[in-house]
């Protein structure tokens, strides 16, 4: 920790974080004010919970903030660390994921589970992973048809199927 | 261009398949659509239809569970379904009760009433007032008199505000004019067992529910709100004979959306008619304590009026509790 | 006693007749199959098969469904511990020190230490269910809103110990939990907070996806950079605990039990806090609490154990009482009753082939479970030998599928997206998620608890100390707090000292 650039990168990439906590917390005093009644002492309202906690949140968040410079590498050494992405691709990578995650709940209703599975597979050991085609293919429909089967005809759990009955 | 051919193929292959779809009613599997999870009376009573209607019609019977908001989020499913009749769905009085709570809520109603179309009353079990079996009160009287002698103080179970054990309670207070104080839970069965454990001390329910705790000494009908006694608990009066008008039934009947064509109705009607006859039917429903309370959709129809118009003045005269 | 084991007697003639055996280990082995894919859990697995075994005798379709529920007990830990994706609720806290065992090549001992554990806790669970149920289902009746209150508090309490990271962070992710439990319709005035207009939000986030993403996707973002997934060579000698990690796990496995049971018969959703509550216990007994988070066998030993403990405590007033506790025990009531079997307090009494046929189907699932999980130990371990670059696709869509099948939610799977992408910047900034799962299951129990005590009571604090149950566990809760913060402020004084 001799180097200083990487700690006040680090210092601020924690307050970045604690700000966005305070926003959210800022977010739910904020609708509970407009929308919820607080009742009484004797008959407490469905508000008070939510605000108290909400102010709580922000309060533990600017904690956290205020701790963060002093304690970065205390906290660095107590919780489990997590080790420093080795890859500039790292970030596209966790995007791809997410990005997979929200296309494929809407794709479900759209065309299907086999169909969105495939696709992500093919998405994920084609695109991303550059995996040669031979296994690519065989992972992806044996995954897209293979679990349907599963699902459908063991486990008998309904799975949407597109326009094309796939 | 092979695209072009693909998307085309497509094109003619939706088309057929639409033209096959009007030759006759049904053509392909038919979907009870839920709005209540697996193991409630909605999803009971549609599982001892299902294989009955199958016979009968002569396609496959889907039955879905889509649970969710109070059985919000599966009706409305219902109530956006394309209205061919390939999409029915076993209700109750939800289809009053959950519009009435938006309005007291001042939210636009998520579904309104009449994006239905009754086929016909399944069922109608009239609830039942049951009391801790410690509470000193031998029967209906000595509760209300207790009730009246001190407003609000005695706790009744419920489970789910604006639910039906909520309701039915209400109902019975409305006409007797007494106060009393009300314990919401989780559900039918949190609020029995707030019961049970004397946290509440009075619990509408089904007689299926409360009668086998009833047999066992733990709980004590007192009343029932329905217009005759119910054959398992034949000592327990009715409201009616005790001098208030207040009934409550939890009922389930049959539903599609109110834009299917009257002749696919009819089909459905008939249908129905011959399901409720059917010995398979009579069996399951008895198995599960139910008894068979058939009204064909014209008779169904100025019930389910009724019934909701009690249901939204309920709703409404509870208003916000907070 | 000698009629205790006629009855049981009895209880094993119904079970190997040859139908009812047969359904039995078809439900563990569907169990085990659900339990294991991501995302899936007990809840799910009846609830799908449900349909099937209403065509079946009660006795049997009770057996099956029975099966499939500690199956999926079971089997619910093997992807906490293997990629750190909870199949249900209670297997968040095996996550936690599960997965840092497979990091360290200890999958195997890891899944063994779970699956022995589950074994001795569902066995003496069964014994303690078998000549206890009807005192103990009148024991749990007495546990109303008060003291239900004054049990979360004593988890919230539990919140103090889950976390070994600064306590400004732990605290701010404890009350996001919290606060995230907060929305949905909040069920004691029936306004809808938070859910900005989404139907869906109006039952809150959801417990599944929030730990599906919050856990497993995360990981699958943050273990692809770091590269800290190559394919491992676990060697089959290492497959079985070593004899210090099994000595070790004795003490957890005990008290897991006990602990599991004891909060699994009290009516309520409070089961799913007995594996947090195992693990905070064995933290604050343990020699070396800093080593809980980084891989230590304990914690996993005892949170398996009191889970397995807690999913046969919640049938003691089902079956003693026929009141349901959690969602699982409803659909198994709803079963006897389509066979026309009223659940009540008669039932043991009116249906003895029902309830010891049950309790033997028991004995027997929890060693079927053991022979089944055993060996699979090496068949789930060899699964880390693929190529992570192949493997997490394959992850990622089951932990989709699992998420989506339960309640065909599209808007459940986009709050595991949204879950896991709040995950990676957490992790990203060394903040621990645990508590937020925590927070997330008390919250909304907690607040209806005291919300509806002041309802029984129209309003008067003074419910909270007019009934022994209840005050007990407040100065039992007040205890604990108190040795919780006593080392903290310790080290703090021991501090400035020093630094003076």
């Amino acid at each position: 920790m001799s180097v200083l650039r990487p700690s006040d990168r680090e210092t601020q990439r924690q307050r970045i974080g604690a700000l966005a906590l305070v926003a959210v917390g800022l977010l739910f005093i904020w609708r509970s004010l407009a929308d919820l009644p607080f009742g009484t002492i004797d008959n407490p309202g469905p508000g008070i919970t939510p605000l108290a906690l909400a102010i709580l949140l922000v309060v533990f968040a600017l904690w956290s903030m205020a701790g963060s410079g002093a304690n970065a590498v205390d906290s660095a050494e107590a919780s489990n660390v997590e080790e420093e992405p080795a890859d500039q691709g790292a970030a596209r990578h966790a995007v791809f994921i997410i990005a997979g995650i929200l296309v494929s709940a809407f794709a479900f209703g759209a065309i299907g589970y086999r169909l969105t599975v495939l696709g992500l597979l093919l998405f994920y050991l084609g695109v991303v992973e550059r995996k040669p085609l031979t296994p690519t293919l065989l992972v992806s429909f044996g995954i897209a048809f293979g679990s349907y089967a599963l699902f459908v005809h063991v486990l008998r759990v309904s799975l949407p199927t597109g326009p094309w009955g796939l | 261009m092979r695209l072009a051919v693909l998307a085309l193929s497509i094109a003619v292959g939706f088309m057929t398949s639409a033209a096959q779809a009007q030759d006759k009613f049904p053509s392909r599997p038919v979907t009870i659509l839920l709005g209540y999870p697996p193991g409630g009376s909605t999803d009971t009573t549609a599982r001892a239809i299902a294989p009955v209607l199958e016979r009968i019609i002569g396609q496959p019977v889907v039955i879905q569970n889509r649970p969710g908001a109070a059985a919000l989020i599966g009706t409305m499913q219902v109530a956006n379904a394309p209205p061919d009749g390939y999409t029915i769905t076993v209700a109750t009085t939800q289809l009053a009760l959950l519009p009435a709570v938006d309005q007291v809520f001042g939210r636009p109603p998520s579904f309104t009433r009449d994006q239905f179309a009754p086929i016909a009353l399944v069922s109608a079990d009239p609830s039942m007032l049951f009391v801790n079996a410690k509470t000193p009160w031998q029967d209906f009287k000595e509760l209300m008199a207790d009730a009246k002698k001190r407003p609000g103080q005695i706790v009744y179970a419920s489970g789910g505000l604006y639910g039906t054990t909520h309701l039915a309670v209400e109902i019975v207070l409305k006409a007797t004019g007494a106060r009393m104080r009300h314990l919401p839970t989780a559900g039918g069965g949190p609020s029995l067992t707030a019961v049970l454990g004397n946290h509440a001390q009075v619990l509408a329910a089904h007689p299926a529910v409360g009668g086998p705790q009833a047999r066992a000494g733990l709980l004590r009908p007192v009343a029932t709100l329905g217009t005759k006694r119910v054959a398992a608990f034949p000592d327990v009066p009715t409201l009616k004979e005790l001098g208030f008008d207040a009934q409550y039934y939890q009922w389930n009947g049959l539903f599609t959306q109110a834009k299917v064509p009257e002749p696919i109705i009819t089909f459905w009607r008939e249908a129905a008619a011959k399901a409720v006859k059917d010995p398979d039917f009579i069996k399951a429903m008895e198995k599960v304590g139910s008894g068979i309370d058939y009204l064909d959709r014209d008779e169904f129809r100025p019930w389910w009026d009724e019934d909701s118009r009690k249901t939204e003045a309920t709703v409404r005269a509870i208003g916000k509790v907070q | 006693m000698a009629e205790t084991l006629h009855n049981l007697l009895l209880g094993f003639q119904v079970v190997l007749d040859p139908s009812v055996l047969l359904y039995a280990f078809l439900g563990c082995i569907i169990g085990t199959i659900v339990g294991v894919l991501p995302g899936l859990g007990p809840l799910a697995g009846i609830s799908i098969l449900l349909p099937i075994s209403f065509g079946l005798p009660p006795t049997t379709a009770i057996v099956l469904l029975g099966g499939i529920y500690y199956g999926a007990m079971y089997g619910g830990s093997t992807t906490s511990i293997l990629m750190r994706i909870p199949g249900e609720a209670a297997s968040v806290v095996t996550c936690i020190d599960g997965y840092e065992m497979t990091r360290q090549g200890r999958a195997g001992p890891a899944l063994a230490i779970a699956a022995i554990g589950s074994f001795v806790a569902g066995t003496l669970s069964v014994v303690a269910l078998m000549l206890l149920a009807p005192p103990l289902a009148r024991f749990a009746l007495a546990f109303g809103p008060p003291e239900y209150f004054a049990l979360l508090m004593m988890g919230l309490f539990v919140l103090s110990y889950m976390s070994s990271g600064p306590m400004p962070k732990t605290l701010t992710m404890a009350v996001l939990g919290l606060l995230l439990g907060m929305i949905g319709i909040d069920p004691m005035s029936g306004y809808n907070r938070f859910s900005f207009g989404v139907h869906e939000l109006s039952d809150g986030l959801g417990v599944l996806p929030l730990a599906v993403g919050l856990f497993g996707v995360s990981e699958i973002m943050l273990a692809y950079g770091t590269r800290a997934m190559r394919p491992m060579k676990p060697r089959f000698s290492e497959l079985l605990p070593s004899r210090a990690e099994a000595r070790a796990s004795i003490g957890p496995i005990g008290r897991g039990t006990v602990i599991g049971f004891l909060i699994g018969i009290i009516p309520g959703s409070a089961h799913i806090l007995s594996s947090f509550v195992s693990y905070a216990v064995e933290k604050k007994l343990s020699d070396h609490p800093e080593r809980f988070g980084k891989g230590a066998v304990e914690g996993v030993a005892g949170p398996e154990s009191a889970n397995n403990a807690a999913a046969c405590g919640a049938f003691v007033p089902m079956l003693a009482l026929g009141v349901p506790l959690g969602p699982v025990q409803a659909i198994l009531i709803a079963v006897l009753v389509v066979h026309g079997i009223a659940p009540g307090p008669l039932l043991i009494a009116q249906q003895p082939q029902l309830f010891w046929g049950f309790i033997a189907s028991m004995y027997i699932g929890n060693l079927v479970l053991l022979i089944l999980n055993l060996p699979l130990v090496g068949v789930f371990v060899s699964l880390l030998r693929i190529p992570y670059t192949y493997l997490y696709p394959v992850i990622l869509i089951c932990c989709i599928v699992g998420v989506y099948a339960v309640n065909h939610s599209m808007v459940e799977v986009l709050i595991m997206g949204i879950a896991g992408a709040a995950g990676y910047g957490l992790r990203k900034l060394r903040y621990d998620v645990a508590p937020i799962v925590l927070g997330f299951i008390l919250a909304p129990m907690l607040e209806m608890a005291f919300r509806q005590s002041l309802a029984m009571s129209g309003g008067e604090y003074t419910i909270f100390l007019q009934r022994p149950i209840t005050v007990a566990l407040l100065l039992v809760g007040a205890a604990l707090l108190a040795i919780g913060l006593i080392p903290a402020v310790m080290r703090r004084t021991r501090l400035k000292e020093a630094a003076e």
